[in-house]
């Protein structure tokens, strides 16, 4: 027994042993599992503990930023104010301003009533004015068209007139001037007891009034002819053929004087034109040139024809004595109008034949002169 | 007694020659001057300080070249008083328009008008 006993309870023994060990080897894995689980907790919170230093300092961060804002806000806020009460100047000005208004407004409503009431009377006046101007339209138009008709006639007449009054001007001086000479010599004639020598005196004296009385006859004539309606036929004037012809006419004066006449009608060469008119209009304005010559310069004339529109356009120009057109004007194309009496013998009657010759035929004759430089004619024509 | 003087300006001198006449018909021993040329007349009316005669007449015809009778009056009116009382103008013209006439007596410095041709009887009634 007691061998058997020992063994078995040895072997109890080892089996509770054995138990043991293996209870403490599976305490010790346990443990083991406990502590690798606390290491991995205690790597957690190592983990958190520096996420939240980071979460810290970020944190700090924003509340630096926070409180700069904070202080900016600060500012701004102080702006806001000063502008606040800028505004409420301002708008204590424009309450004022606004009530201005409010009685300017009111005082122009008022005027304006007043305005409304003045423009229907202006209205209803303007309305009645154009009825009155349509009615004045109608009879303007009527008093244009009898204007019209009696400007032609005013025109007509003034230029009837004005020959009339050269004709009177004409009877009454140079017409009568030789008659009263007559009258006044042949009454001495009567007388008897004449010395020899006052009787012939008065016998040269009668010749030359009625030498005079004649001229002036033959000048009216002559007058008369031009102002009747022109009878003769116009026909084509060569310019070039026409000067020489003129040249060769009045060849001794123009040697006399050792005068140069120099002549260019390129631009125009013809004209339609009143063949006696145009020689007289020729040969008046060269012998004026000859005759109010400059004394120590050779006379030169120049003649030219150029083309102007639908005119033909003659330049006369010579390097004579000239005339003061400022004293003289219009009046040197006048009858009888003498104004060289030292100079020539001239009588006053070239200048005028010229003009009415030329104005008989439509045309137009203008002047310019510088004294001691010469003298212009232009003539225009309607071709 | 200073002689009447008598200035004639016209530039014909066949009606110079009548005025001539005519005044010594009326007037024996008048003193006569004759101008064809207006502004020699002129010349010497302006010059005429020392004369004192105040009994100068001057026949002015109205149609001359250079100056017409109307020209000489208007230099005439710039003359001096003393020397324009000295003369008394007449327009002695051919002209038998009345405008020459009613000019003339329109003009203060122009004392009357005669038609040509001028005769005794004329120039007495001047006197």
């Amino acid at each position: 027994m007691d061998r058997i006993s020992k063994s078995d309870e040895l072997i109890n023994v080892n089996k509770e042993l054995a138990f043991q060990k293996e209870e403490k080897k599976q305490r010790a894995a346990e443990l083991a599992i406990a502590n690798k689980e606390l290491v991995f907790q205690n790597a957690e919170k190592g983990k958190r503990a520096e996420e939240l230093v980071i979460a810290n300092k970020e944190l700090l961060f924003q509340n630096e930023e926070k409180e700069k804002r904070a202080e900016e806000l600060v500012i701004a806020n102080k702006e806001l104010l000063f502008q606040n009460e800028e505004k409420e100047k301002r708008a204590a000005e424009l309450i004022i301003a606004n009530k201005e208004l409010v009685f300017q407004n009111a005082e122009r409503e008022k005027r304006d009533a007043e305005l409304v009431i003045a423009n229907k009377e202006l209205i209803f006046q303007n309305q009645e004015k154009e009825k009155r101007a349509a009615e004045l339209v109608i009879a303007n138009a009527e008093l244009v068209f009898q204007n019209d008709q009696k400007e032609k006639m005013t025109t007509d007449l003034i230029q009837r007139n004005k020959d009339l009054e050269q004709f009177t001007y004409i009877i009454s001086h140079n017409l009568r001037a030789p008659v009263a000479n007559i009258i006044g010599l042949s009454y001495r004639l009567q007388q008897t007891g004449l010395p020899d020598d006052l009787r012939s005196q008065i016998g040269a004296g009668l010749s030359t009034s009625v030498t005079k009385l004649d001229e002036v006859i033959r000048d009216l004539n002559d007058i008369l002819k031009i102002r009747q309606k022109v009878d003769e036929s116009k026909q084509l004037i060569n310019f070039a053929k026409f000067a020489a012809d003129i040249q060769l006419s009045i060849e001794k004066m123009i040697e006399h004087e050792k005068a140069v006449i120099l002549w260019n009608f390129t631009a125009a060469e013809e004209i339609v034109t009143i063949k006696s008119y145009l020689h007289s209009i020729f040969f008046n304005l060269i012998s004026n040139s000859l005759k109010y010559r400059q004394p120590a310069v050779p006379p030169m004339i120049k003649i030219t024809s150029s083309r102007e529109n639908d005119k033909i356009v003659l330049q006369f120009e010579d390097n004579g004595i000239g005339i003061d057109l400022s004293k003289v004007g219009e009046q040197v194309f006048g009858l009888y109008k003498r104004f060289h009496t030292d100079k020539a013998d001239g009588k006053g009657m070239g200048l005028y034949m010229v003009k009415t010759q030329v104005e008989s035929m439509g045309g137009k004759i203008s002047i310019s002169s510088e004294v001691n430089a010469g003298t212009q004619f232009r003539i225009e024509f309607n071709s | 007694m200073t002689p009447l003087q008598f200035i004639i300006i016209d530039n014909d001198p066949v009606n110079n020659l009548l005025c001539d006449l005519a005044i010594k018909d009326a007037v024996a021993d008048a003193g006569i001057l004759d101008f064809t040329e207006p502004v020699k007349a002129f010349e010497y009316i302006s010059k005429d300080t020392e004369s004192n005669n105040n009994k100068q007449i001057v026949l002015l015809d109205i149609n001359m070249p250079t100056w017409t009778g109307w020209d000489f009056v208007d230099h005439f009116e710039e003359l001096d008083e003393k020397i324009k009382n000295r003369f008394k103008i007449y327009i002695l013209s051919s002209s038998i328009d009345n405008n020459d006439k009613l000019r003339a007596v329109e003009n203060k410095n122009v004392v009357g008008y005669i038609e040509k041709p001028l005769t005794e009887e004329k120039v007495v009634s001047l006197l």
